[in-house]
């Protein structure tokens, strides 16, 4: 039997006196890549917040690699392996290519091999390493966001919103990179709001409704509950 | 695939088991802040026993003992009010702290757009 990667064990969190998060229980095992789906406001952004550490849960048990782990600094477990691609992309806009790409050797990786990773994931970021990341596309952005990422050898993935505000061509192409990476063993936790895509490469679904995970299966059934999940009808 | 074949998971592992946690508490300011309303609280009861202790005596030792009582109300009171200060402070600038974060890739999203349609 395996150790999960990721788990939550009845998490609750929030901002201050607000909870957004009222009991989350998720598990995520090795080299699996599950997706937590939602409505806006479902608390699934909170879920990544409180998994890298930026939140503490204020109950519960967060669990990586089968130790509870609440109240662990962010950047320690980033540089464990723990790595969110946020909401946004969290790329600097006003910097280069390679200057974001040059953020990432704080783990300690030289920057050719950043750059040589980065590149060879995403040709185009190579094309165009000295334009300022705030002017690529969006599509280019959220590849800069995901290679960036990967240059630090990921043991967890956690991505927040890929598909967000992209073209659903490029939305394709980038979820074909991230079906490669799960071919190659890495666990990624995706969290999205439009779920059609992400369902092709997830090997387990969740849906989260005001705080709480309602539903957890396999992609195709949870495909037939998810327009009604989100409607709110029973 | 299991942690025990993976060579990365198992550095992983490894990297996880030897993380420094700070105690996991959620949200230290809220706690400070009940803290120095209970130890507020606190202070008021020793200055009243101070009070009602002084007053109910002739005896002057005595009265120097309640005088000393009140004297560590007093600075319990004060050390409340600090923790207090301190706490709603931490959690106003760590707002204040998000806002400007969050206005300012706003703007530099601004400009982006701005940039492209000219």
């Amino acid at each position: 039997m395996t150790t999960p990667l990721l788990e939550f064990r009845g998490v609750r969190a929030g901002y201050g006196v607000i909870d957004v998060l009222h009991g989350v229980d998720l598990t995520l095992e090795p080299g699996q890549v599950v997706a937590l789906l939602g409505p806006n406001g479902a608390g699934k952004s909170t879920t990544l917040a409180v998994a890298s550490g930026q939140i503490r849960p204020s109950a519960g048990q967060l669990l990586i690699a089968g130790r509870e782990v609440n109240g662990a600094k962010p950047d320690a477990l980033a540089r464990s392996g723990v790595c969110l691609v946020p909401e946004g992309r969290g790329i600097f806009p006003n910097l280069t290519v390679a200057e974001n790409l040059r953020m990432m050797t704080f783990s300690g990786t030289s920057f050719n091999e950043v750059a040589d990773k980065a590149f060879t994931l995403f040709p185009r970021l190579g094309e165009r390493r000295k334009q300022l990341a705030g002017t690529l596309s969006g599509g280019e952005q959220q590849m800069l966001a995901m290679a960036r990422a990967l240059s630090t050898d990921p043991a967890l993935l956690m991505l927040d919103e890929l598909s967000m505000g992209l073209a659903p061509i490029i939305v394709e192409k980038l979820y074909e990179q991230v079906a490669e990476l799960a071919e190659g063993g890495l666990s990624i936790l995706i969290v999205e709001q439009f779920a059609q895509t992400v369902l092709g490469v997830a090997d387990t679904a969740a849906i989260m409704l005001h705080g709480h995970i309602t539903r957890t299966g396999p992609p195709a059934e949870i495909a037939e509950e998810l327009t009604a999940a989100y409607l709110g009808i029973d | 695939m299991t942690n025990e074949t993976n060579p990365r998971l198992q550095e992983f592992q490894a990297q996880v088991d030897d993380l420094k946690l700070a105690g996991g508490k959620a949200n230290p300011e809220r706690t400070a802040v009940r803290l120095s309303v209970v130890l507020f609280v606190v202070a008021v009861i020793i200055e009243i026993r101070a009070y009602v202790g002084s007053t109910g005596t002739e005896n002057e030792f005595a009265q120097n003992d309640y005088l000393i009582l009140a004297v560590l109300g007093v600075v319990v009171a004060l050390g409340a009010v600090a923790l207090f200060i301190r706490a709603s402070l931490t959690r106003y600038f760590r707002y204040w702290l998000v806002r400007l974060v969050y206005e300012d890739r706003a703007s530099t999203d601004r400009i982006v757009d701005a940039i492209k349609e000219s």
